[in-house]
């Protein structure tokens, strides 16, 4: 009786030191830095750890692979960012050249360093707007195809602008994104 | 037992005889407890009270290391890191759709710059769900040959674009850029290109590249 009385006694103290305790709370916080951030690069493509020179001349093989496309384009204007010093790499390149109708074709190539690997995509749409009467009046057709390059980071994409419903250089425009001439370098 | 027998001397004779203690009778009565074991506690009841007491100890105890324990919440943050954007101006993980409108703002600072020149292309670039513009570029013509192309872009979560310039001669040929930065990640470039002896508009390309109201703006 008297090693009952020890243990229910014994019980007691621990029950009353139970009764105070509470768990306590460790909160953890654990930050996955994940990948390498991508380098930010300026309006005109040029990555702002590099040192660029940007002109209005677009490189050759980007308008050769144009003219390839679209024999009857016109090229109005361009853009080139080049690396300064170093390989002189190209880093951003665009084409705009114009087709009959008033169509208007861009080729734009790009390279982001540690960017991520872009996805192909193509996107269509239309200008529209309604008449009088309600009925849908389609202005003019876009299509812009986006084509990753060989690196990641890297792509081209093609935006054209076609007035009116038909879709003539679609094929074409398709062709010049998928065009490995298009597309730049990366670094 | 032992039965007292008086003497005349004073003296008791004690004699002592076997008996059962078992056995009762006046003169023999029979054997009782001691008087330090109380009546009704038997060894089984001891058995119970000793094992009731040792299981609320039991249940003590573990009441003790539950409510005493370390409770550790991990919280996993994965960091969001600029991933890149690709060559339509559109971040990598983003839906984005394409609009040949200029944005208003960029076309109203190169119609104030220009006095409304003619714009033969533009292309602007949108997420598709917030609508947030990401790149715009529209090419004017000023006049023969020579043509400006403004193109203002955010990266979200960018960092900050360094400032640069080509020197422009006010005669052509011309073939350069001035880029000027806007909030981290954000830039204005004006690329001109004019030919020989062609007049080159270096104060309204300079007004465009310095015009707030021809920066984006992207949420950080």
């Amino acid at each position: 009786m008297v090693a009952a009385t020890g243990i229910a006694a014994a019980a007691v103290v621990v029950g009353a030191a139970a009764g105070n305790a509470s768990p306590v709370h460790d909160t953890k916080t654990v930050v996955d830095p994940g990948p390498p951030a991508a380098v930010t690069t300026d309006a005109a493509g040029c990555p702002v750890t590099v040192q660029c020179t940007t002109s209005a001349t677009p490189p050759p093989q980007l308008r050769a692979a144009l003219l390839r496309a679209f024999p009857a384009a016109r090229v109005v204007t361009g853009e080139r960012t080049t690396e300064v010093g170093g390989q002189g790499l190209i880093l951003h390149a665009t084409v705009v050249g114009a087709l009959d109708g008033g169509a208007v074709v861009s080729a734009t190539a790009q390279c982001v360093p540690r960017g991520a690997t872009v996805v192909e995509q193509t996107v269509r749409s239309a200008n529209t707007s309604l008449d009088l009467a309600g009925n849908t009046v389609v202005h003019a057709r876009l299509l812009s195809e986006i084509v990753p390059g060989g690196a990641a980071g890297c792509s081209v994409q093609v935006f054209l602008d076609s007035p009116g419903v038909g879709t003539p250089w679609d094929a074409a425009a398709i062709s010049l994104a998928h065009d490995p001439a298009a597309q730049v370098a990366p670094r | 037992m032992t039965p007292e027998h008086p003497t005349p001397s004073g003296w008791i004779d004690l004699e002592i005889t076997a008996t059962d203690p078992t056995a009762g009778g006046l003169g023999n009565p029979p054997l009782v407890a001691p008087a330090a074991s109380p009546r009704g506690v038997s060894g089984r009841t001891v058995v119970v009270a000793v094992t009731v007491a040792s299981l609320a100890l039991a249940i003590a105890i573990l009441g003790l290391l539950i409510r005493s324990r370390i409770v550790t919440t991990t919280t996993h943050i994965q960091a969001v890191v600029p991933r890149g954007v690709d060559a339509s101006g559109c971040p990598v993980d983003r839906t984005c759709r394409v609009s040949s409108n200029p944005e208003s703002a960029v076309l109203g600072a190169v119609d104030r710059a220009l006095d409304f020149p003619t714009v033969i292309g533009s292309v602007t670039v949108s997420d598709a769900p917030t609508n947030v513009t990401y790149r715009t570029t529209l090419t004017a013509v000023v006049n023969a040959g020579v043509t400006v192309t403004t193109t203002a872009q955010c990266v979200p979560g960018g960092s900050a674009v360094p400032e640069r310039s080509t020197g422009l001669a006010a005669t052509g040929p011309a073939d350069g850029a001035v880029v000027v930065p806007g909030a981290p990640g954000c830039s204005v470039v004006v690329v001109i290109r004019a030919p020989a002896d062609a007049p080159v508009p270096v104060q309204a390309i300079e007004h465009i590249a310095h015009d707030p109201s021809a920066q984006l703006h992207v949420g950080r």
